[in-house]
Order: C-alpha cells, then structure tokens, then sequence
C-alpha cells in the first residue's frame, strides 16, 4: 500500500475515491431524513358507524388503545354532533393499563368541529415503548348535556377485519358500565428504528472499509498483481467494446422495422397502464392512494423484471455458435441482455417520472434514492439470469418452466392490486417476494415521497445480494461445461 | 527458441451417456434408474508436443483423430479434462469465418460486431476499417443488411475481417481460400502472406503437399494419440504409408 502514496497520479485518484464516498453516505443521510430514525405511526383509523353516548359533565367514557408506537405524540376522537360551541372544555386523559396517569389534554368545545377526528396533542412526546396498551378517559368539564356532543363507535365486522373474539375485547365503560364496541378514535406517535441509532458508526465503518480497501488495490495494481477490483477493471477496458457491440446488435435487431423505434419503449408500458387501469380502476381505484402512479410502479419494474430474465435466460443457448468458435469469459453473454433490458428500463423510467408528476406525487429529495432500487434490482435480475441460464445450457425445460412461474410471480406481486387484500396472517410470507420488495421501495419515493423504511432497505439488500452470490457461483462452476452441451 | 505453446500430457474425455439427455425428466428418470454411468470416451489421450515462435506446424490425421479438438484445447474454447495447454501471445483462431455475423444488421455494423468478438480494438477497427472494406470488394452493398448477400459475399467480408490482424499465434483449420476464382487466389496470397509473416501457426488440412510445403513441422494424431512428431517429411511419409 505505501507505493500509492508515492504515486501522485494514483494517490490522487484513491483520494477522490474515497471523497465520493463519503459524499454519497452524506447525500444519502440527507436525502432519507428522518425516515432513518423513526417512521410516522398512527393506528387504524375506525369508521364511524353508531352514536353512543353524549358527553357532559356527569358522564365518563373510557376505553383502551391496544396497539401503542414507541413515542405518542396525540390522540384523536371522532366527534358526531356539536350543538352548541359557547361553553366548556373536552378533556382526554391517557394513562397506562395500572392508571398510573401520563397526560391529561383538554380543548375548548369551541375548537371542535362536527363529523370528524379531534386531535388532542400532548404537551410534550411521552415515551411508551414498553407499554402494550393506554386507557383513555374522556370527561368534560361545564358541558352540559344540552350542548349534544357525540361520541361514536365502530361495531361492524365489516370488511373482514375483525373477528368475533376481537368484537369481545373491543368494549369501552360508559359511566362505569361495560357496552361492546369500539370507540371511534386512534393514536399518533413515532416509532424508532434500530438503525437511527447506530447509522453513523455504520456509516464510518462503511466508508473505512470501502477506504482501505481501494487503497490496498491500487497498491496491488502498480505491483501488476492482481486484486478482484483491478481484474473488474481490466475486463472493462478489455470487453467494454464487445459489450457495446453486443448491446448495441439486440437494439438494432430489436427496433429494426418498427416505424416508431425507441418510441415503443416509453409508448408501452404506458398502454399496459392504460388497459389495466381501464379494468382494474372500478375494483381498486378507490383503497389505493394514485392509482396510476401505483399501477405504472409496478408494470415498469415487474415489467424489467421478466422482460431480461426471459431474454438473458436463452443467452447462453442463443450464442452457442460464438461460445463454440471464439473465446472470451462467457459470463458477457447473459451480461449484454441485462444491460439492453436496463436501457430499456431507464427509457421507461421517463414516463413512470412524468406521470407520477402528473398526477400530483410530491417531488421530493428521496427521488434521490431512485438510483438505489434500480441498482440493487438490476443486480437481483442478473444474479436471476446467471443462474436460469446455466440451467437451460443444460435443461431446456427451463424456458417453460420460467413462462408459467413467472406468470404466478407477477400475480403475487402487487402490481394491479394493493396489498390489503392480502390476509394478514399471509403477509409475512408475502412480503418476502423480493419483487414486493423493490415496487414497495419506488411506490414510498413517487407516492409518499418519502424515504423507504430501513426494513424495506434490508429486504432489497438481501434479495439482491443472496441472488448474484449464487448466480455467480452456479455460473462459475459450470460455465466450462457449456461448450460440452451446446 | 522460445516456446510458446506447450502441450503437456493433455487428454480430452466427453461424457458420452450424458449428451443423451437433454431434458429435466429425462435426467431425474435416468439418475433414479442409476444409468448415468461415468463412460468416458476419450477424444485426446496423453497428447505432449511443444510449439516454438514462428514454428508453422502441421497437424494431420485421419477424421475423428482430435485434430479439431486440440486447435479448440489450444484456442481456450475448451478446458482439457487432465494435463495444461501454456500459451504465450494473442491467439487468432480461424476455425470458422463469420460464426458472429448477425444477418439482421448491415455489412458495416457486422464489421464492428464480429471485430469486437475476434478481439479487435475499436481505434483499431476504426483505422482499419478502410483497408477491410477495400480487401472484401464490398463497396457498394456494405450498408445493406446481409441476409442479402450471397454465401460468397459473406465469406469475403468475414474473411477479410479475420485476415486484417497480424496474430502471434494463427490457428487455421483448412486453408480458406473463399469467393470466386479472383478472390480465392487473392486469399491465398493473403494466408500465405500471414503464415510466413513471422507468426506461429498452427495449421490443420488433409492437403499432404501444402503440409510439405509450409510446415517446418508436423504432428500427427490417431484416435486421440500422437503417432509422430518431428520433421515434416518423415512424418509425413509415415502418414501416409499407413494409408497404404
């Protein structure tokens, strides 16, 4: 390593390596904000469907949350009626299951509006990550019953969400006496993630890493050994022609005698959109914020997806005749047909961004990670392509199989559908479809524009990484005995 | 002299039961019947010979001696299954003209494909590309797509992109000597052009007299073994009274 610091020329270059890096960890933190830390909680929002008390100054209403964030910030309360605003205050009290108190909010009646969710804000953020449950008391204080201030409840099983035992343990106590349902209110808070918490030695170990290590391979490459950056490096410079070549014969073949060329690639995924938002948008449209941004996520990706894992799957076969006659590392093959389907993608990323504009999505600084999730898919893609075609060099049963899964596959993938059609006790299972994965990653920038969740992160990371580190082993091992059974 | 491609104890052994099969059940049937039995037929058995610079060597041998498949051993194309091929210098193997043409894209852009396959560099293909036009005769059909072309066309532009390097190492199966009377005769020279131009060849044909004539060495296989090596001539005679 001591030779790069005599070497100007490579010093330099390591030096602006490294500065790179460490500006990207910084892009990064800014360009997630909080959603490192902590992410926005409220629990589900009840529909108001019974009126069943009035609350005044002898009555009392009391019930538990049971789903509590780490940190709670508020709680809100349907309000029915307001009759009359002039007098009074409305008092929510929060306390733990033993009703050991830990906030008492009031508000002037008159800042009540009729028909919707009053926010009751506590003073300051109370930390209630070990509890599992609140009890809230709702009291008035010089309200009188004339006044006609409702509270409501939710008491259907409707949509499948609730079950019959849930029904019993939904029950609040009005002045005292125990009636089934659940009182129409939720709670606000934050919930924190572990990374918040060790983000920046993570970071500095990372950029340490990263570092040292393109130091001790620029030390190798001016000694000529080799190092497995300095081999990419080398094969770079050596296949990018052939690479370009190859690329370049799949486009021209491809758009050869279309009148609108390159056009089709932004025209299509746009008219799929079109189809399944003409079909889909009745049954949908409704339970899914931006239904269009949504759905065209989902076709643009999945659409990547199978479209170069189907043509990288026949690479290997297709090019039989060049494996057979000419030699050069055969992994270039499956690599070409990912790098034209990745054209392909960024092309269709222009109407995906233009239409999500379009239809109102917030632009946002975590349209900065949009690079993260096409990366972290292509490499799961052609970890995909590396493994299906060693399999069809050998099988070709592979091809049929892969037509009917990856029909299955874009079903259990939420493209046309949301997610809460899903029952829950599925979900976990659901969610391990790395597809679900990155859509859910792009889905969070364009829609919410915000950042995605650490977890989200986690599951395209380890999608990505488990896939291309055994595409690249099944690949390497059997790669010379292709030629055998070509 | 300097040694650049040595050949040490080499053998080459096919799975012959196994190219049978071909398909996901055909495999699970056969591995349950336990009829994937390890027969191995032996393509090259135990080959050594070395190759100095600008050695041109002759390989001869009867159909199915592994004349072909020690130029594919020696290319890189194949790994042999026991013993190691060194190699020093780029290698231009000539097994077969044009196996990159795309017959979809034009004469021009096919330059470019199958240049960048047999290795070229792109200032290279780019410098030379007026030399390779002008050796193919191909002027006025170059940016049409060359399904249209006739196989004798098509022979000339893979041809004279394959001829336009100067190889260390040239590896020719069959003297290709393509296109009609003129332009065979122009190939001819232009082979013999290369083989004499310092570089090491390695040469396949069943043309017992250009061996003689070109080779200062020869090698001669028979079912997967060397019978002779050494001076043309000799091995050659002895060639050739096996023939009887």
């Amino acid at each position: 390593m001591k030779n790069v610091f005599s070497n100007t020329r490579v010093l330099k270059k390591c030096l602006i390596a490294s500065a790179i890096c460490a500006l990207l960890i910084l892009l990064f933190y800014w360009a997630s904000g909080s959603r490192l830390f902590y992410e926005e909680w409220s629990s589900d929002e009840p529909d108001a469907q019974e009126q069943i008390a009035v609350i005044h100054d002898d009555s009392e209403v009391t019930f538990d949350m049971d789903k509590v964030c780490d940190e709670l910030h508020s709680v809100s309360v349907y309000i029915g009626t307001v009759d009359d605003k002039s007098t009074g205050t409305m008092i929510v009290d929060v306390a733990t299951p033993g009703s050991e108190p830990i906030a008492q909010i009031s508000k002037p009646v008159s800042e009540l509006e009729e028909y919707t969710f009053a926010t009751f804000e506590l003073d300051k953020p109370y930390n209630s990550k070990d509890l599992d449950k609140l009890k809230i008391t709702i009291t008035t204080d010089g309200v009188t019953e004339k006044q006609n201030i409702s509270l409501w409840s939710n008491n259907s099983f409707s949509a499948g969400k609730y079950t019959l035992s849930d029904m019993n343990d939904h029950s609040y106590l009005l002045d005292g006496k125990k009636q089934s349902g659940k009182v129409c209110a939720y709670i606000s808070g934050r919930n924190y993630y572990l990374l918040g918490k060790i983000f920046w030695p993570c970071a500095a170990v990372l950029f340490l890493i990263f570092t040292i290590y393109v130091f001790s391979m620029a030390g190798r490459f001016i000694d000529g050994k080799e190092s497995l950056g300095g081999k990419a490096y080398v094969n770079y410079k050596r296949y990018n022609f052939l690479m370009r070549q190859l690329v370049g014969r799949d486009f021209k073949k491809k758009y050869k005698r279309s009148v609108l060329g390159f056009g089709w690639t932004i025209l299509n995924p746009l008219l799929t959109m079109l189809v399944q938002y003409v079909v889909f948008s009745t049954l949908f449209k409704t339970s899914i914020d931006n239904f269009v941004t949504y759905l065209l996520t989902g076709i643009v990706l999945m659409g990547f997806c199978t479209e170069s894992i189907g043509l990288g799957l026949s690479s290997i076969i297709d090019n039989a005749h060049l494996i057979n006659k000419v030699y050069m590392p055969k992994e270039i093959y499956p690599l070409s047909r990912v790098i034209s389907s990745t054209i392909n993608l960024l092309l269709a990323m222009v109407p995906l961004l233009a239409v999500a504009l379009c239809s109102g999505a917030p632009i946002s600084k975590a349209m900065l990670l949009i690079p993260i999730d096409l990366m972290l898919l292509l490499l799961f893609c052609y970890g995909m392509v590396l493994i299906l075609s060693t399999s069809m060099a050998f099988f070709s049963d592979t091809m049929f199989l892969w037509n009917v899964l990856s029909t299955l596959w874009m079903y259990l993938t939420p493209i046309f559908y949301p997610v809460s059609i899903i029952p829950e006790q599925f979900l976990t299972i659901y969610k391990m479809n790395p597809m679900y994965q990155f859509i859910t990653f792009m889905r969070t920038i364009l829609i919410e524009g915000q950042a995605p969740s650490p977890g989200n992160y986690l599951g395209c990371i380890i999608s990505a990484a488990v896939v291309i580190i055994i595409g690249r082993y099944v690949f390497k091992k059997n790669e010379d005995k292709f030629i055998l059974y070509l | 002299m300097e040694k650049v491609i040595t050949v040490n104890n080499v053998s080459m052994g096919y799975r012959i039961d196994r190219s049978k099969v071909s398909s996901l059940k055909e495999w699970a049937v056969s591995k349950l019947k336990r009829q994937l039995k390890n027969e191995m037929f032996w393509a090259l058995k135990d080959v050594s010979f070395d190759v100095d610079r600008g050695d041109v060597v002759g390989i001869i041998g009867r159909n199915g001696a592994g004349k072909s498949t020690i130029l594919k051993l020696i290319s890189g194309l194949f790994k042999p299954t026991e013993g190691t091929i060194d190699t020093k210098g780029r290698i231009v193997p000539m097994l077969e003209l044009g196996s990159g043409f795309d017959p979809e894209l034009t004469g021009r852009e096919n330059i470019f494909l199958n240049g960048a396959i047999l290795g070229y560099s792109e200032d290279f293909l780019k410098e030379r590309y007026d030399e390779i036009l002008e050796f193919s005769e191909l002027q006025e059909f170059i940016d049409r797509p060359i399904k249209t072309y006739s196989s004798g066309m098509m022979m000339r532009l893979a041809f004279s992109v394959a001829t336009i390097v100067k190889p260390e190492i040239l590896i020719v199966d069959e003297i290709l000597a393509v296109g009609d009377d003129a332009f065979q005769r122009k190939s001819h020279t232009k082979m013999m052009e290369l083989m004499n131009g310092g570089a090491t060849v390695l040469y396949v044909s069943h043309d017992l007299k250009q061996i003689r004539n070109l080779c200062n060495k020869a090698v001669w296989l028979e079912r997967g073994k060397v019978m002779k090596t050494g001076n043309t001539q000799e091995v050659c005679d002895a060639y050739k009274d096996s023939l009887g």
